[in-house]
């Protein structure tokens, strides 16, 4: 068959309703009775459907591959920006590590010198009145004084003296360690030794010491 | 048996025919109702028409088969009144379409797969200006008054750009078959 192209446009025309009243009625008189020109309507209808059909499947083509392109990109540079910043985060967690242990060796060093230094300063820091009182006890014990009364007396005696001396004594809250290891402060300590050995020697006179050690 | 049935046309006869032409006339009565399913109805009437009355047929039996087809799309058009606008006004085409895929063979639809690839070829390799007409008129479906006003271009270029584009799209739809 030897297709009329303006009759097919025709047709094609008349599928679409883009003719006036008159050219739609004018032309389905000749449908009436020319079978080409029912041929070329079969024809356009054909045409038609396949265009439409082809156009639409290309139209949702375009519209997935508008949805996944950008998709795709980025997601393709997401992907590379997640490699890197995982490699950032793993450097600087490194070197936060690496700050750490380095804070935390200083830390155990300076606990380490300040414990040594704490051990050595420990017993005054800990109680010292009593090691003032034992100093003090010390020196007192070793005056001349209780050197002789240890060197003529009981030995019993002085010992409770020594004793009595050290309970009776209360030690100065308001002077430091320093002050105390100084024993001249402790001047009523002395007077009180003094007086000890002064009554030591009223009831104990040297001759009958001396008789005894003889 | 009687005589009328003796002149009758073959089943067979029948059934090549409706293999033959059977799309052919399923697209005349669409373009005429515009709807699929009074098409077909139409189609199924015409063959139980030539089963009774094709052998009084004074023309050759396809021609009387596609003035038998017109006639009663016609004939249902003006049953039905008006016909029906939908907002979508070609969606009888593409409903038509669809209807025939879900039942066709797998030959025709490979067919038919064909067909779009080698419109497809075409719609690429026509001028910008005439697939630029063909898709605002077919997928957008906008009248060519309506595309002729977008464009600023006068109605008369608007039907002769799509002219050329039908012109050449069923030279390649034809050149295939």
């Amino acid at each position: 068959m030897i297709f009329d192209e303006k009759l097919l446009f025709e047709a094609v025309r008349y599928a679409l309703e883009e003719m006036t009243p008159p050219e739609r009625d004018a032309f389905e008189e000749r449908l009436a009775d020319d079978q080409d020109a029912r041929e070329a309507l079969a024809v356009a209808v054909k045409l038609c459907e396949t265009v439409t059909a082809t156009l639409d499947e290309m139209a949702e083509n375009a519209e997935n591959m508008a949805n996944r392109r950008p998709r795709e990109y980025f997601d393709r540079s997401f992907a590379v920006n997640d490699s890197h910043l995982a490699t950032h985060v793993e450097r600087r967690w490194r070197r936060r590590a690496a700050w750490t242990a380095m804070a935390l060796a200083a830390s155990v060093l300076i606990a380490v010198m300040v414990a040594g230094i704490g051990r050595e300063r420990g017993p005054n820091l800990a109680s010292p009145s009593t090691d003032v009182d034992r100093q003090l006890a010390v020196v007192w014990a070793n005056s001349p004084a209780i050197t002789e009364l240890s060197d003529v007396g009981d030995a019993a005696d002085d010992a409770n003296s020594v004793n009595a001396v050290l309970d009776s004594t209360e030690p100065d809250e308001n002077d430091g360690p320093s002050s105390d290891l100084v024993p001249t402060d402790r001047t009523d300590w002395l007077l009180e030794a003094l007086t000890a050995s002064q009554r030591h020697e009223q009831l104990f006179p040297p001759h009958a010491a001396t008789r005894g050690e003889g | 048996m009687t005589l009328a049935d003796d002149r009758r046309i073959a089943p067979e006869q029948i059934a090549a025919l409706h293999a033959e032409c059977g799309d052919e006339l399923r697209r005349l009565a669409l373009g005429v109702l515009h709807d699929a399913h009074l098409a077909a109805d139409v189609v199924q009437t015409t063959f139980a028409k030539a089963i009774e009355l094709g052998h009084t047929a004074e023309e050759s039996l396809r021609g009387w088969l596609f003035r038998v087809t017109l006639n009663e799309a016609l004939a249902l058009r003006r049953r039905q009144g008006v016909q029906a606008r939908a907002l979508d006004k070609l969606a009888w085409l593409r409903r038509g379409d669809n209807e025939q895929g879900d039942c066709e063979l797998p030959d025709v639809a490979i067919g038919r797969r064909e067909e779009q690839e080698r419109v497809r070829a075409e719609l690429q390799m026509l001028p910008s200006e005439q697939r630029q007409v063909v898709w605002m008129r077919l997928y957008e479906q906008k009248t060519f008054a309506v595309i002729a006003g977008e464009l600023n271009v006068p109605l008369g270029t608007v039907l002769w750009r799509m002219q050329a584009a039908i012109k050449k799209l069923r030279r390649r739809l034809q050149m295939e078959e």
